[in-house]
């Protein structure tokens, strides 16, 4: 693998990468955020928010990672 | 128990029918597209063809591992199969095949799939097919199933093992570029599913299963596959990042992930039955090339 700054195609694709994933992350973590449902229980409630955010992170991490390769 | 006696009642006569009973519990239909992902990851990992055995192995393994974890959906599933439409006529619920043998036998095929795996590869392929049919059974169809909207973007991951089995099976390890498969996987499984579950909608809530058009609506689910096929994207074009493949597999995957765009674009805002089964069908056809492409790559 070579250096990333030194070349353009990983550049290109790391941009765009980072470019479809941050910024939609966000909009569907906000997204779920207003359909959360008061009805469910305190345990429910907080895993429902686990396995929203989860998927998110790691995605985000998998940008980092790929930064860094 | 009352179960497998109401069963006998229906079961299957003759040995092609039996037999056509079992591979029906396998869904080997869902398990091809899985083996092309295998398969296409073993071409990558090796940058050209696997040997041929080791692929012909891999190939029977991988469907055992994954048609076990199927069969013991089927037992698991027995309940609420038989309120939706599209799976009444499954070995189990329509009584030709008992639970219990349909527990066995996946049972019996995870454990001859890792015995397949761990001969004719390595532990770790073998380890990686049992996980993903763990994965599938206990976190998807046990777990997640029936008690969260979340249940196919977390229970996915099961469907993301079938190229670790490929990778491991070629290298004996799982490197970066391996779990960037699984991660492409990951991803593409919230919007091809949920394009699924739009259609489906009627079936799933007869079942009491939670989807996401079931329980938030389909405008809500159209939305979240829209952005969900824009974060799948950005993903495609993670194994280019990390300099792992090349512009012949960038190039390939935006132009494939932009028909996929227009397609989710077109479901959100001009819904209809067509557009989701346009969009549903093209995610399987979507992923099948972009590993055919991500392998052309590679060689």
């Amino acid at each position: 693998m070579s250096d990333l700054a030194h070349t353009p195609l990983r550049l290109t694709a790391l941009v765009i990468a980072a470019i479809a994933i941050v910024p939609t992350a966000f909009l569907i973590l906000r997204h779920l955020v207003t359909l959360r449902d008061p009805a469910l229980g305190r345990r429910a409630q907080f895993m429902d928010v686990v396995w929203t955010v989860a998927p998110l992170v790691a995605v985000v991490g998998l940008l980092v990672a790929s930064g860094l390769a | 128990m009352s179960t497998d006696i109401v069963s006998t009642t229906g079961s299957s006569t003759g040995l092609g029918a039996v037999i056509g009973d079992y591979v029906k519990l396998t869904k080997p239909r869902v398990i091809s597209l899985l083996l092309l992902t295998t398969a296409m990851a073993m071409f990558i990992a090796d940058g050209g063809a696997p040997g041929g055995w080791l692929l012909f192995w891999t190939m029977v393994g991988g469907y055992l591992a994954a048609g076990g974890a199927n069969a013991i959906n089927h037992y698991v599933d027995r309940d609420i199969d038989g309120h939706m439409k599209r799976t009444t006529g499954r070995p189990v619920v329509a009584g030709r095949v008992t639970p219990n043998r349909a527990l066995a036998f996946g049972i019996a095929c995870g454990a001859v799939s890792a015995v397949i795996l761990g001969v004719a590869a390595n532990a770790l392929t073998a380890a990686m097919g049992l996980a993903g049919l763990v994965v599938y059974v206990g976190v998807y169809t046990l777990w997640l199933k029936r008690s969260t909207v979340h249940n196919i973007v977390i229970g996915g991951a099961a469907g993301a093992f079938p190229p670790l089995v490929g990778w491991a099976a070629v290298t004996g390890e799982l490197g970066l570029y391996a779990w960037l498969l699984f991660a492409v996987i990951f991803y593409w499984t919230p919007p091809h599913f949920w394009a699924l579950a739009l259609l489906l909608k009627r079936d799933y809530a007869a079942a009491g299963v939670p989807m996401l058009p079931v329980v938030h609506g389909e405008e809500a689910t159209r939305l979240q596959i829209l952005l969900w096929t824009v974060v799948m994207i950005g993903v495609t074009a993670l194994p280019t990042a990390a300099g792992v493949a090349g512009l012949f597999y960038l190039v390939s995957a935006l132009v494939l992930g932009g028909v996929f765009l227009v397609l989710a674009w077109m479901l959100w805002r001009r819904p209809s039955v067509g557009m989701a089964r346009a969009t549903f069908h093209y995610s399987l056809l979507y992923l099948a090339l972009l590993f055919v492409a991500m392998a052309i790559d590679a060689a």
